[in-house]
């Protein structure tokens, strides 16, 4: 059967304050779209970052979604992976 | 390990400490509690204006290892809340009895600080755990 509502995995970066963690739902307006892999603090630049599944139609560049932490909707949008790239890499 | 102890606030048994200062208390966590916490990277403060419950949860702090519940020492309503940690979580872990408060609090009931734990009774408590 063809899946017509396929999720990706895309990166995201929080816009309220709140760390995102795994297993939390992410929404798009009241609607459930995907749910987060893993989120941390990123520690070079103390931005609150994350993965996740969402519908590929909200997988894009600068999509404004919501990560529902303790009950309450907080505004994240999708960026582009990798969050951050190293001065030093070679 | 030597843990920091502060001699002019009062214990409860989940780490947090209360501190008078004039009608109004300043809560905050004990050195204990940020060592195991270990880096903290985001404290939910509550609203000014909040009522909170001894005991019960007020707000949630997060560390790169862990989100937690934060239970109120006392009950009261908040009056302030320190808005450096929303840029600097880490004070948290750098001056927990200083810089690193929470919440001023005003009280609704001011037996409960009394019925908190001194420094003594603070000191041995954390030495069971």
């Amino acid at each position: 059967m063809i899946d017509f509502n396929p999720h990706r995995l895309v990166g995201f970066e929080m816009v309220d304050q709140g760390v995102p963690r795994q297993g939390y739902a992410i929404h798009s307006g009241n609607r459930k779209i995907g749910h987060v892999t893993t989120g941390l603090v990123s520690p070079p630049t103390g931005r609150f970052v994350g993965m996740g599944y969402v519908e590929s139609v909200f997988a894009e560049m600068d999509c404004e979604v919501q990560v529902v932490i303790r009950n309450s909707p907080k505004a994240a949008r999708i960026v582009k992976r990798p969050f951050y790239t190293s001065p030093h890499w070679r | 390990m030597e843990y920091r102890f502060d001699e002019t606030v009062r214990y409860a048994k989940t780490h947090e400490w209360v501190r008078m200062d004039g009608p109004e208390a300043v809560v905050g966590i004990s050195d204990y509690a940020q060592d195991k916490l270990s880096d903290v990277v985001f404290t939910d403060l509550p609203a000014v204006g909040k009522e909170i419950a001894k005991e019960k949860p007020f707000m949630v702090i997060e560390s790169v290892k862990a989100a937690e519940d934060v239970f109120a020492p006392v009950s009261g309503t908040i009056t302030a809340r320190n808005e450096k940690l929303i840029k600097s979580p880490e004070l948290v872990n750098k001056d927990p009895f200083g810089e690193g408060w929470f919440v001023r609090v005003r009280l609704g009931n001011a037996t409960e600080f009394d019925s908190l734990m001194d420094l003594a009774a603070y000191r041995k408590f954390v030495e069971t755990l």
